[in-house]
């Protein structure tokens, strides 16, 4: 949900640039936005009337796209019928740079911005155009590693939410009901769980460096591997025998549908989300959460 | 073993049972679909396992029609898919009439072209098709998925058409127009009634080639309201989500056409099917 604010957010800023550029003049503007649902379209919709009714000069054709439409933008692009206004995953964002698909927004952002992003994004952002440090899209907003949890299955226990890691597993093991196929918490496996683990394992250590001043790789350290026994440990006993296969799909859907109490990732998959014509995030490295 | 015991064992080891697991293999699927179109989403990712729902609801198939707008997806599938197979009856009528009938010159060329075109798959081709239609200014049209709907699927229905005119002795057109047809009436009032399972199976094959099309409306259309039940469903799939059991009511309402004219047509199939393979 926060994410999504934060994009619709953004669409506000994007397009209150083209507001005031376009303030006098009638103006269609096309704007395309992947990874759709019904429910998010409504809620794109009513911002999008909402900012029509108070810029009636400017109509926005919005086009909601199942997930990942990079094949059909690519397309677009070539053909010269790309939208005005797209959202964009980093993996494509040196492409588009190169290929000059997308405007430099650096003079505008400058005029119009009002600094209303923080400065350190901006600078990530900008570090995508390789030769001239270019902004080419406005990011909307980052991942962050989240814990989860079912504050009403917490509530029935009488448990407050976890703030300690040994509160974390006191917890786990108390809201496993195996019979009721509840669980305490669903753990992320299949491809990309060892990025999940790296992370977690770095915050119970609050070690904040691959190396020690030595050179020394703390990948090792015995706090680390105190963790993955004890994590891994909860597996089948106080998680599901099915999630040593769970994306962040499968995750989301133990936790939405009652299953697991506790999961823990980033809101969304590892690619971030740009916004305008373009926007970039750093990647995040393990850092504790 | 006696020969009424080899005939019972080779009816049941060569005939039921194979035709039995090939039947589990095709029915499972679709039996767990349509399982899973009646159950509640916390069922579907239920550690418990059951076939059956438990408890059974009707709540997908509602909230797919009304707000995930399966409905407006159905209705452009239907206009799109019907407007195809219109037009490619038709053409595919005279094309295999004309292949059947008469000799002309590059006759042979003609049939190793179309057979050459089937070679090439949609996706190469995609791009130069985009370019095609914006030039046409038919981007974000029907129009467009319509006309490249018919171009593909003239070759080879216009094929099979001229196994199933071809299997119709020359001597009955003779005959006909010994007694005053002209070539139409010939095509359509004697050929036509004979090949009608010709026909049935071109317009079955062309129609579900239309429906279950993905790549060309998601391509050429730019709106989401346009796009065709084939795209609608994708949108129940997400990054961070699947709606399982909406996907699977969606599905089963796409599956109904199709399945309705399979169901009606089948006798016509099978031997359609047999007659254009044979015969021509």
């Amino acid at each position: 949900m926060k994410k999504w604010l934060s994009i619709l957010l953004s669409l506000m800023l994007t397009l209150s640039f083209f507001s005031v550029s376009l303030a006098e003049e009638q103006a269609t503007v096309t704007f395309w936005l992947d990874d759709m649902t019904d429910a998010r379209m409504e809620m794109v919709q009513e911002i999008i009337s909402t900012f029509e009714a108070s810029h009636p000069n400017i109509k926005i054709e919005f086009t909601g796209l199942p997930e990942d439409s990079t094949d059909k933008l690519m397309l677009a692009f070539e053909a010269g019928t790309a939208p005005d206004i797209l959202n964009i995953t980093s993996k494509n964002i040196a492409t588009y740079i190169e290929n000059g698909y997308v405007t430099d927004l650096t003079d505008l952002y400058a005029e119009k911005g009002n600094n209303a992003i923080l400065e350190s994004a901006i600078a990530s952002a900008s570090a995508y155009d390789r030769e001239n440090n270019r902004l080419y899209y406005l990011p909307s907003g980052c991942n962050f590693f989240c814990l989860w949890a079912r504050s009403d299955w917490f509530a029935e226990k009488g448990l407050s939410i976890p703030s300690t890691w040994d509160e974390f597993f006191t917890d786990v093991e108390a809201l496993t009901d195996k019979e009721a196929g509840r669980y305490g918490i669903a753990l992320r496996g299949g491809k990309g769980a060892a990025t999940n683990l790296e992370m977690l394992m770095y915050s119970y250590s609050g070690i904040t460096n691959y190396f020690t001043e030595d050179g020394v790789c703390t990948v090792n350290d015995p706090k680390h591997v105190e963790f993955v026994d004890r994590y891994l440990s909860l597996y089948n006993v106080c998680s599901g025998e099915g999630d040593i296969n769970y994306g962040w799909t499968q995750l989301a859907g133990a936790f939405q549908t009652g299953v697991a109490a506790i999961i823990q990732h980033t809101p969304a998959q590892p690619r971030k989300r740009h916004w305008g014509r373009r926007r970039s995030w750093p990647s995040q490295t393990g850092r504790p959460y | 073993m006696s020969s009424k015991a080899k005939r019972i064992a080779e009816r049941i080891f060569l005939r039921w049972l194979p035709l039995g697991v090939l039947l589990a293999f095709v029915m499972i699927p679709l039996l767990w679909v349509l399982s899973l179109s009646f159950k509640y989403s916390s069922d579907v990712v239920s550690e418990t396992f059951s076939i059956l729902p438990n408890p059974f609801t009707l709540s997908n198939y509602s909230g797919a029609w009304s707000s995930g707008r399966i409905s407006q997806y159905f209705c452009n599938s239907l206009v799109m898919s019907l407007c195809a197979v219109a037009v490619v009856s038709v053409l595919v009528l005279f094309n295999g009439y004309a292949l059947s009938r008469f000799k002309f010159r590059g006759k042979q060329a003609f049939m190793v072209i179309m057979l050459m075109t089937q070679m090439l798959p949609r996706i190469i081709i995609i791009s130069p098709l985009y370019l095609l239609m914006r030039d046409l200014g038919l981007v974000d049209r029907f129009l467009s998925v319509i006309l490249v709907e018919i171009a593909s699927a003239i070759p080879f229905q216009t094929l099979l058409m001229k196994g199933f005119i071809g299997g119709v002795p020359k001597e009955i057109d003779e005959a006909a127009m010994i007694d005053g047809c002209t070539r139409m009436q010939t095509l359509f009032h004697v050929i036509m009634p004979v090949i009608i399972p010709g026909i049935v199976t071109v317009i079955s094959f062309a129609f579900i080639n239309c429906w279950n099309e993905y790549l060309l409306p998601y391509t050429f259309l730019s709106t989401g309201h346009k796009f065709p039940i084939s795209v609608g469903l994708r949108y129940m799939i997400t990054q961070t989500t699947i709606n399982y059991s909406g996907l699977a009511a969606g599905a089963v309402i796409a599956l109904l056409p199709p399945l309705c004219l399979f169901g009606y047509v089948q006798r016509y199939l099978v031997s359609g099917m047999s007659a254009g393979a044979l015969k021509g």
